[in-house]
């Protein structure tokens, strides 16, 4: 079992409330998985040439405001470090490949959490309370997000297995199921180049969709093509820069319900996530249908 | 018996955005629960109305979440949501 919640603003006036009303969400299925917690937020665009990158340590005192002097020698401009919890978030006037890459070589002691524009992501080991109160999730605004809470089936509990996880730039994956030919998978894409950081099942997934999107098919393609490539349970929710898609297997073996009125769009495992954004008792409320992928986007609401 | 037939006939709304789905249920456990009761703002919360033993007719008011009606014996538990 696990949580899962997304929530894309329709409405500018609810982007300020995004934190507050997705740790709301969280809260209501902390039960779900009482593990370890992780959001992803999409705002603030970083400038066009620039990339923004949310960073982990395990250390007490990572030092990010000197790592943020080390970004700017090198690549010429760098934010100073919004520090939030074990993470920090920076904005770096190169190409997020290169920083990326860099990161690896000089600074193998961090993770990154997430690259591209305008995703943020912050994830922790332990319990989702206590998670929304030590990143203060209800303070982050944005135009949309996703939320889990995990309750472990398949391999460790550790900051780095907790969801989402990042399947390319500005791009991120939630799950609740679980994968039962991941091992398979992660050696096929492995050959194909692509990395993991952990032994997780949905991380394969998060891959098999950076690799599908790679060899140039739309999130839509490669989400049909979960179907046919991937075994086991899963409702996914993914984010994109601009709203987020999600896809049930053929079974429809977890549970989702989605809602939507004319200032926001939701996902949730269970109805009760959804039941405190507000106007909620008069939201068009439904099961996504098994094997069927839904999307939204600011070109498909607008 | 006057008391009691009364208290039987009675109609108990409970709303669960104020009132806990424990204390719903204890009230439905009495000895003798109120005939009939109305649950408002359900809130997708899970265990509404387990282990009826009473006739009494509860109707909620909105969606449930697991096991509402669970374990039920004699009640009639109307859902007006999923």
């Amino acid at each position: 079992m696990c949580g899962i919640a997304g929530l894309y603003t329709k409405s500018e006036s609810l982007r300020p409330a995004l934190g507050g009303l997705l740790a709301g969400m969280l809260e209501q299925l902390s039960f779900r998985g009482p593990d370890s917690a992780g959001v992803a937020f999409y705002r603030d665009p970083a400038p066009l040439g620039s990339c923004k990158l949310s960073l982990h340590s395990a250390a007490e005192d990572p030092g990010w405001e000197a790592l943020g002097a080390e970004l700017g020698q090198v690549f010429g401009q760098a934010s100073a470090p919004r520090v939030r919890a074990s993470h920090a978030v920076f904005v770096v006037g190169a190409d997020a490949d290169a920083v990326q890459a860099w990161l690896r070589a000089e600074h193998p002691e961090l993770t990154v959490m997430s690259a591209g524009a305008t995703i943020e992501i912050f994830k922790a080991a332990g319990s989702p309370l206590d998670f929304v109160q030590r990143f203060a999730v209800a303070e982050i605004d944005g135009s949309h997000a996703l939320g889990h809470t995990r309750m472990a089936t398949e391999s460790r509990v550790t900051t780095e297995h907790s969801h989402p996880f990042s399947t390319g730039l500005d791009l991120c994956l939630v799950h609740n199921g679980s994968l039962s030919n991941h091992n398979r998978l992660r050696r096929v894409l492995r050959r194909h180049g692509i990395e993991f950081q952990t032994d997780n099942d949905t991380e394969v997934a998060a891959g098999y969709l950076t690799w599908r999107m790679r060899e140039g098919a739309s999130l839509e393609q490669a989400l049909e093509a979960c179907m046919d490539d991937l075994d086991g349970f899963y409702t996914f929710a993914v984010g994109t820069a601009d709203g987020f898609a999600v896809l049930r297997d053929p079974i429809a073996c977890k549970p989702a319900v989605m809602a939507e009125t004319d200032d926001w769009v939701a996902i949730a495992s269970e109805y009760r996530a959804i039941a405190g954004l507000p106007g909620a008792a008069d939201a068009f409320t439904w099961e996504p249908e098994p094997g069927r992928v839904y999307s939204w986007g600011r070109s498909l609401v607008a | 018996m006057a008391t009691s037939d009364a208290t039987r006939a009675s109609l108990l709304t409970v709303d669960l955005a104020v009132d806990s789905v424990r204390e719903l249920n204890r009230r439905l456990h009495e000895a003798e629960p109120p005939a009939r009761v109305r649950v408002l703002h359900p809130g997708g919360k899970h265990s509404i109305a387990v282990g009826l033993d009473a006739r009494s007719e509860v109707e909620i008011e909105g969606h449930v979440g697991y096991y509402c009606a669970g374990m039920n014996k004699h009640a009639h538990v109307r859902v007006r949501g999923n």
